[in-house]
């Protein structure tokens, strides 16, 4: 699903920036125009106020509405460092929205699986969701994985929704121990049904996923990533291989980041 | 006042001296949401080669100090899908046109160069020999003088458009292999191409690009790029098209007191997609701002006289 590019670079006021854990940061940019056509799954670059580090970072969008936009970042390498150093009232270059979005599918026995900092285009998924039906009655589930206990975020918002949630870390210390497709299994095992999956987090995660999905003919959805240049299509730099007989690879901010997993080919061919 | 910044390069003709980096600057048409293309003083396009490519796996792109790092692998759709799909894109701007092609005999360079002019509304063709991403494309051509004027030879056969070839900084030899571009028939040089470069996480010990080496572009290697145009335009009597790192109207009027008649903007355009029509405004407010009539009167003067020097 395609929705209309607002691409023009603008310089967006940081309404806050702050750690809500260490090395995650929640940042808000004051948006005047025009936010709820933001689809979950679009992402924005933001240019970092430096003359060594020039290529724009790409981000989920975590939430957008009422002149507000929201993403949620982990800190990682020296752009994240740099960004988390960004106080209130200061202004950045921001493009967005950019890239597709997840498909609106039937909500019926639909699953969102979410691994580590993934859970943030699928916690935007949900609140669209849940504004636009009954989330107690309407049969989707959430799957959220994480390394331990203390990596799961916007858990008590996502229980406000009403969503019927489940919980598993790496370790064991909170829900099931396992990842996220482990627990759908299980729930499978007991006779779920499953009519589509969501799913955003880390490569290996998607791609257990595509695999499951394929072998259960499950059609899923994946928000992918890769390391980008501009984040517009101008530098064809953030290619995916793809199984396709007119091009090896798609490219992740234009053609994506949601692919469905089908197309994507996982294996070096 | 309002100073003159167009000029002409072989037969182009520029309403002013800014034109693209082949590769950085899609086909143009991405660029339209930003603003209007036809304020370019031309277009200058993605190399295409007679097949389609793939290029490299990822990731492709890296960053390194004021810098960026790719190995792209000259993607793209092939000339004869390039044709299809831009044709009538093409037709309908009012600036010159250049398409960038590469390949890997002369021959292969030729047809391509044949297959634009007669089928297409192009006026320019920049010849690339020297993308450092393709182990088989180019590169051979880059860096020995008979080699790269055969390109030209076999190129100029086949069109009488105005033809550019692009130089890789990656050699000695450039002023001795433009000397003999020029006399097979090349109409300006373009300087530079991407530094060949590289990249490593040393926590994980691999290169940050799957091709392990790349080229390396964007402010770091202006400097580099600026010698070779003031190398260049010492030897040289046709246009030189300078680029390499050019981000702001400093950076391009730099260029033109090296020597350059024109810059094209690369990198530049990954952050800061305006950067093109920036840069044109910025040029003519520095001109006017200082009394320059037109752009022509800054190109070459650079001053190398010395307070010190008292032979
Ligand atoms: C569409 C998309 C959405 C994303 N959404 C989020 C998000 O919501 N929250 C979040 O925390 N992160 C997100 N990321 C990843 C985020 O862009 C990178 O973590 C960030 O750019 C790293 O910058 P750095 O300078 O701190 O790290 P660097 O030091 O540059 O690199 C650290 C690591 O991050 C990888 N990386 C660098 N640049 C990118 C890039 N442009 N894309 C992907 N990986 C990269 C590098 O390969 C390296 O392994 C997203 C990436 C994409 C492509
Ligand atoms: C992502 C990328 C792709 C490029 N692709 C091409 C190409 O297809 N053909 C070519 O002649 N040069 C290509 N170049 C080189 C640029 O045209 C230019 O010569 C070089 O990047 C230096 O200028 P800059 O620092 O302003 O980018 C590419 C550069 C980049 C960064
Ligand atoms: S990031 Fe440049 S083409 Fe996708």
């Amino acid at each position: 699903m395609k929705s209309k590019i607002i691409e023009k670079h603008r310089s967006l006021l940081v309404l806050s920036n702050r750690q809500i854990q260490k090395n995650f940061c929640l940042m808000q940019l004051e948006c005047p125009e025009e936010t709820d056509s933001i689809l979950p799954g679009q992402f924005l670059t933001v240019v970092l106020p430096s003359k060594e580090s020039l290529i724009p970072r790409p981000f989920s969008i975590l939430d957008a509405g009422k002149s507000k936009i929201t993403i949620f970042y982990k800190i990682l390498g020296k752009g994240t460092q740099l960004l988390s150093l960004i106080k209130k009232g200061e202004f950045l270059k921001v493009l967005f929205p950019l890239g597709n979005a997840f498909p609106n599918v039937p909500v019926n026995h639909l699953v969102l699986l979410s691994g580590g900092i993934g859970c943030v285009p699928i916690f935007f998924y949900m609140k669209r969701l849940a504004q636009s039906h009954k989330t107690d009655t309407c049969k989707v589930k959430v799957y959220l994985g994480a390394s331990d206990a203390d990596h799961f975020f916007f858990l008590d918002q996502m229980k406000r929704w009403k969503f019927d949630i489940s919980l598993s870390t790496d370790n064991g210390s909170l829900g099931k121990k396992g990842t996220c497709l482990d627990a759908l299994k299980e729930d499978m095992k007991q006779g779920k049904k499953v009519s589509a999956m969501l799913a955003c987090g880390p490569y290996p995660m998607l791609k257990a996923v595509a695999h499951f999905g394929e072998d259960r003919r499950i059609p899923a959805y994946l928000a992918m990533e890769q390391v980008m240049g501009c984040g517009f299509g101008a530098c064809m730099g953030c290619a995916v291989p793809v199984k396709d007989k007119k091009q090896a690879y798609k490219m992740v901010c234009m053609d994506g980041p949601v692919f469905e997993s089908k197309e994507i080919q996982w294996e070096p061919g | 006042m309002k100073p003159d910044l167009s000029i002409h390069i072989g037969q182009l003709m520029m309403k002013n001296p800014v034109t693209t980096c082949s590769g950085t600057f899609g086909q143009g048409d991405i660029f339209k949401d930003f603003f209007d293309i036809n304020q370019l003083g031309a277009l200058t396009t993605k190399s295409v080669t007679l097949k389609p490519k793939n290029g490299n796996p990822p990731p492709r792109i890296a960053e390194t100090p004021s810098g960026y790092l790719n190995a792209i692998g000259l993607a793209n759709p092939g000339v004869e899908a390039f044709i299809k799909k831009y044709g009538t894109y093409f037709e309908k701007l009012s600036i010159p046109v250049i398409v960038s092609i590469a390949g890997t005999s002369p021959e292969e360079y030729a047809e391509v160069a044949l297959r634009l002019t007669q089928r297409m509304p192009v006026q320019g063709i920049e010849i690339n020999i020297s993308c450092p991403n393709v182990r088989d494309e180019g590169l051979q051509f880059a860096f020995n003088p008979k080699a790269a004027a055969s390109v030209v030879k076999a190129v100029r056969k086949k069109t009488a458009l105005t033809l550019l070839i692009k130089l890789s900084p990656n050699t000695d030899q450039n002023v001795a292999i433009a000397k003999a571009c020029i006399s097979e028939g090349a109409d300006a040089i373009c300087a530079i191409n991407t530094l060949q470069a590289m990249a490593i996480d040393v926590n994980t010990r691999k290169p940050k690009l799957a091709n392990i080496t790349g080229g390396l572009s964007g402010p770091a290697v202006k400097p580099v790029a600026l010698r070779w145009v003031y190398e260049l335009s010492r030897h040289i009597r046709v246009p030189i098209v300078g680029m390499g790192g050019i981000a702001t109207a400093e950076d391009a009027l730099e260029f033109i007191v090296a020597g350059a008649t024109a810059v094209a903007v690369g990198t530049a355009n990954f952050y800061n997609p305006c950067a093109v029509p920036e840069i044109i405004h910025g040029m003519k407010s520095w001109l006017s701002s200082r009394k320059i009539k037109s752009i022509g009167l800054l190109r070459n003067t650079l001053r190398t006289e010395s307070i010190y020097n008292h032979k």
